[in-house]
């Protein structure tokens, strides 16, 4: 499986991080190589340019850009989705994972 | 009722030979000069031709008699739509079924409203009669058992037969649907109505080919049926029992998965059809079709059929009042809903697009086609033209001016079309929970007391009576005592309304030949007062604040103070020198609630320096019914605080509670706000037991009951119901409020009864009964994340607070997911200032600010307790953050 990353955004990208590192422990965990990383909603759109992302997560309380991350990735194929609230609000990193591996079809 | 005017073509097409204007009239029983004038008219549109002498003879022209013997199309699953695609594999399954030896498989279809169930039953029967399998008079029976699902002794006489003597009124022999379709097929749809009773009889008959007819004792009867039921319902229950016997299951699949091609033959069948029955030309706009090709239907190919039907009549109406060659159907007329399909026009594929692209805007469906005859398509087709060319008919034989005859026909014709589109804008959930009967005899009920009370009810309304009506209907069969607590005040308050109630109630007992208890005729008075403007409407009061001192001047000047901090008048104060006796005290007060009696709706707060003036707060609610709290042993601080929360218009028992929790917290630094209390619904009506159990019914399956309850709760009047809700917010935080009467109060949601069984409705529901994560999760989620403040635990534990005081203030509540994800990126916001981090930035933040004062106010007051607490400062940036994060997460469940 060739390396994925996979992109958090949140607020202010504080909340997501912490989920990232749990999920980062759930990858290594797994042997799965993946970059992954949080970001705030303003610095997303920078991101999606420079990295070559596999796919975008989005905190609950943000969900409201999602139409908006929609239009800018629908064209490169990115998938998108609303972090479940529960495991998000549980910081629960394998399931988080899950979700994204999911989401890019693997 | 035919269309005249049709009825004389077929009447023509049948005779040989011509006939006069006279004889026509004779046969058809028409006045002579109508029977000659719809004549010439068939003559001026070249339909008949004219045999010159004494009398003139009419004869059908050759053109029409060919039209006329347009060959219906057979009935059968070659002439289904998508018979080579979306229904292929449905259709070998169907043919299977019936061709399995020796007799066929029992077979059940599954399927949306609307998906055609009940034709592909037909197509089964009429497969099974061409392949021989059945012979060319074998009974096709139909049936829907929602028809008698109120009364299971009477479906289950209609299905089995009924022996003579079987009950009071069976005063003979009676064959039963099962020895009608004996050596055929038996349809029943809605299979999922049948009673467990009914169901258990039917297995029988399915395992061994032998019934009984009710009341019969020894014998058994015999009979060859093959069963085909249909439901909407495919939850594992039902599935369990009734897959274990009929072996074959058959999915028709909903609009939403048919191909486009397939629906584009669907819209363009549907308009031919209406186009033959008119026989009359149809043109239709692009745009019309186009709307039709790619709207939502939720009733799937039923529902397109019904819109396109109202779009026709509308298109009819405007054409024979117009005079116009050639009935067209307007974008115009749409209904906004068909519309919509127009914002999806890109999804329209190009080859289609071009398919209508011919030369002209328009396309148009000639009459003749060939039609697919369906015996559940009633005569009622017909009738809205019919109803329609009456109207036109009565009005153009008076001398009325030509070009206000639409004006003329749109207003009287717009009671009918207000029905017919009540009827079919009605929702099938709400259709289907109510017997048929029940609903005629909502209708017929409503009906009456509007013109006897000169008031109209609407269509919620009347759902919530038919519900009640249907469970009342078995209570009182079933002998249970029916007790109105308040009977007497019912009916002297509402004494035009217990009038019209009694009335009613004969009715009822006609019906259903039952006696209504004397009881029961309050309730349905009570149902009577519904839907009446309020007088009080004017906005919910704000609550009013009394305080209520010892001392010259303790009270005013303490009052004065907060005033002038807060910068408002709110709150009254009542000084009571050492001289005055209690009972004076008392007296003052009571005069004063009198007197301010219509201002006081809110409910009053008595903050006082003595918990013996408590005591008033019970005896002021006696008297004048005002709901009344009083908290003792005031404070400046306390008295800010109610002020305040009352000048921003926070609820009595809101403030009530709030001001005791801050005024514990002052004695008891760690208490455990709304973590530990519990959370509840609310179901309410009229009776408490009557509709409430059906909502009951209607929300269980959606919350988790061990860690939500549902609370099944009697309305009798409205303050005495607010007071009971107050006393249970004690208790419970409670989210939700459904029933028959529309509370709105504490901002908590209501969903009336017609809401909540609508889908959408309930989705919202579910949103905002949904499953928290619990602090103690959250907590444990952020173990060892965050060290800059003490307790992890209480920290979340207020921004919890603050979140659900945010919601509370601003009006409004996010999903329950969101909130939790709204408190972690407070938590991680408060410990990255802690460790002295920079904020961020938030565009155009002057413009938001403007745009959003209010709720950065409020937010930001909020904020303020977080900031003290913690010794952060939230820049207005964070702020905004935050306020947006409220204003875009907020649960619409109003629309």
């Amino acid at each position: 499986m060739a390396k994925k990353t996979i992109m958090l955004v949140c607020s202010a990208g504080m909340s997501t991080s912490l989920l990232v590192t749990k999920m980062q422990k759930a990858a290594e965990a797994r042997n799965m190589e993946a970059d992954i990383f949080a970001v705030s909603a303003s610095e997303a759109d920078a991101n999606i340019e420079k990295k070559d992302v596999n796919v975008m997560l989005l905190g609950p309380q943000v969900r409201f850009m999602k139409s908006q991350f929609e239009t800018k990735l629908a064209p490169k194929g990115i998938p998108l989705a609303v972090i479940n609230m529960s495991d998000y609000g549980m910081m629960n990193g394998e399931k988080v994972l899950d979700q994204a591996i999911e989401l890019m079809g693997e | 009722m035919i269309n005249r005017k049709m009825e004389i073509l077929q009447l023509l097409k049948s005779k040989e030979r011509g006939m006069s204007a006279s004889q026509m009239a004779a046969e058809l029983n028409l006045d002579r000069t109508n029977a000659s004038r719809y004549l010439n008219e068939l003559y001026k549109e070249n339909r008949v031709v004219r045999i010159e002498g004494r009398p003139v003879i009419y004869e059908v022209t050759p053109l029409e008699l060919d039209a006329g013997k347009e060959h219906l199309a057979e009935v059968g699953f070659d002439n289904l739509i998508g018979a080579e695609e979306s229904l292929k594999i449905s259709i070998q399954q169907a043919k299977a079924a019936i061709l399995y030896p020796p007799r066929g498989l029992h077979t059940i279809i599954f399927g949306e409203t609307g998906t055609g169930k009940s034709l592909f039953a037909e197509c089964m029967y009429h497969f099974a009669v061409e392949s021989g399998i059945l012979s060319q008079n074998a009974p096709f029976v139909s049936f829907n058992c929602a028809d008698y699902a109120q009364n299971p002794q009477l479906l289950f006489g209609h299905i089995f037969g009924v022996k003579k003597g079987a009950y009071t009124g069976a005063i003979e022999d009676q064959d039963g649907l099962v020895a009608e379709a004996d050596g055929g097929i038996l349809f029943l749809d809605e299979i999922h109505r049948l009673s467990p009773e009914g169901q258990e009889m039917l297995f029988t008959f399915i395992d061994k080919g032998t019934y009984r007819p009710l009341g019969e004792s020894v014998g058994q009867r015999e009979a060859t049926v093959q069963l085909i039921g249909a439901t909407t319902e495919n939850s594992s229950s039902f599935l369990q029992t009734f897959n274990r016997r009929i072996p074959m299951v058959i999915t028709l699949p909903p609009l939403s998965s048919r191909t486009l091609d397939e629906r584009y033959e669907m819209v363009a069948r549907f308009i031919s059809q209406e186009a033959t029955r008119l026989n009359q030309r149809i043109c239709v706009e692009k745009e019309t079709f186009s709307a039709f090709m790619l709207y939502t239907a939720e009733g799937n190919i039923g529902q397109i059929k019904r819109d396109l039907k109202l779009v026709c009549a509308k298109a009819f109406l405007h054409y024979r009042t117009h005079n116009e060659t050639c009935l067209t159907l307007r974008q115009k007329d749409l209904p906004l809903h068909v519309q919509k399909g127009l914002l999806r026009i890109k999804e329209l594929p190009e080859r289609i697009n071009r398919s209508m692209d011919n030369k002209s805007n328009y396309l148009t469906f000639d009459p003749g086609t060939n039609e697919l005859v369906w015996v559940q398509d009633s005569m009622q087709d017909m009738e809205v033209y019919n109803a329609i060319e009456e109207k036109v008919e009565a009005l153009s034989s008076g001398e009325l001016d030509h070009l206000d005859l639409e004006t003329l026909i749109a207003s009287k014709d717009e009671d009918y079309f207000q029905d017919y589109v009540a009827e079919l804008s009605q929702n099938n959930v709400h259709r289907e929970l109510i017997s048929e009967r029940i609903w005629q005899l909502t209708d017929n009920l409503y009906n009456l007391a509007e013109e006897k009370l000169q008031r109209s009810f609407n269509k919620k309304a009347r759902f919530a009576f038919a519900l009640h009506l249907q469970g009342m209907i078995e209570r009182v069969r079933e002998n249970h005592l029916i007790v109105h607590p308040d009977l007497n005040n019912v009916r002297k308050k509402y004494s035009k309304e217990f009038q019209v109630a009694i009335d009613l109630s004969g009715m009822i007992e006609e019906e259903f030949a039952i006696e209504i208890p004397f009881d029961e005729i309050g309730f349905i008075t009570m149902f009577l007062t519904l839907n009446q403007k309020e007088v009080s409407k004017r906005a919910e009061n704000k609550v009013t604040i009394v305080i209520l001192m010892h001392g010259k001047s303790t009270a005013s000047s303490l009052l004065e103070a907060v005033q002038e901090l807060l910068g408002t008048n709110t709150g009254v104060a009542f000084n009571m020198p050492l001289t005055m006796e209690v009972q004076q005290m008392y007296d003052k007060l009571r005069q004063y609630v009198k007197v301010h009696l219509d201002e006081m709706s809110g409910g009053l707060l008595l903050l006082t320096d003595m918990g013996s003036l408590n005591s008033f707060g019970d005896m002021i609610f006696e008297e004048t019914g005002i709901r009344t709290k009083a908290i003792a042993m005031v404070s400046t601080m306390v008295v800010l605080e109610a002020v305040r929360m009352a000048s921003v218009g926070r609820s009595l028992e809101d403030i009530y509670q709030n001001v005791q929790l801050s005024f514990e917290s002052v004695i008891k630094e760690q208490y455990r706000p709304a973590a530990s209390i519990k959370k509840a619904v609310i179901v309410t009506c009229f009776t408490g037991e009557g509709v409430a159990k059906k909502l009951y019914e209607r929300v269980a399956p959606v919350i988790d009951q061990s860690k939500m309850r549902i609370i099944q709760m009697q309305f009798l009047e409205k303050e005495a119901f607010k007071k009971h809700i107050d006393e249970l917010l004690e208790e419970y935080d409670i989210k939700a409020i459904v029933g028959t009467v529309d509370v709105s109060y504490q901002n908590i949601p209501f969903f009336s009864a017609f809401d909540i069984f609508e889908e959408s409705k309930l989705a919202i529901f579910k949103r905002i009964v949904g499953e928290e994560v619990s602090v103690e999760q959250m907590v444990r989620s952020l173990e060892g994340t965050i060290h800059s403040v003490d307790s992890v635990s209480r920290l979340i534990i207020s921004l919890q607070k603050t979140v659900h005081e945010i919601q509370k203030d601003l009006h409004i509540m996010v999903e329950a997911g969101v909130d939790s994800g709204i408190i972690l990126h407070l938590a991680f916001l408060i410990d990255s200032l802690r460790q002295g981090k920079e904020g961020r930035s938030f565009r155009n933040l002057a413009q938001f600010k403007q745009k959003n004062r209010m709720e950065m106010d409020i937010i930001r007051t909020h904020l303020m307790g977080l900031e003290s607490l913690y010794q952060v400062k939230i820049s207005d940036e964070e702020a905004a953050h935050l306020t947006q994060m409220f204003q875009e997460n907020k649960i619409n469940w109003n629309g």
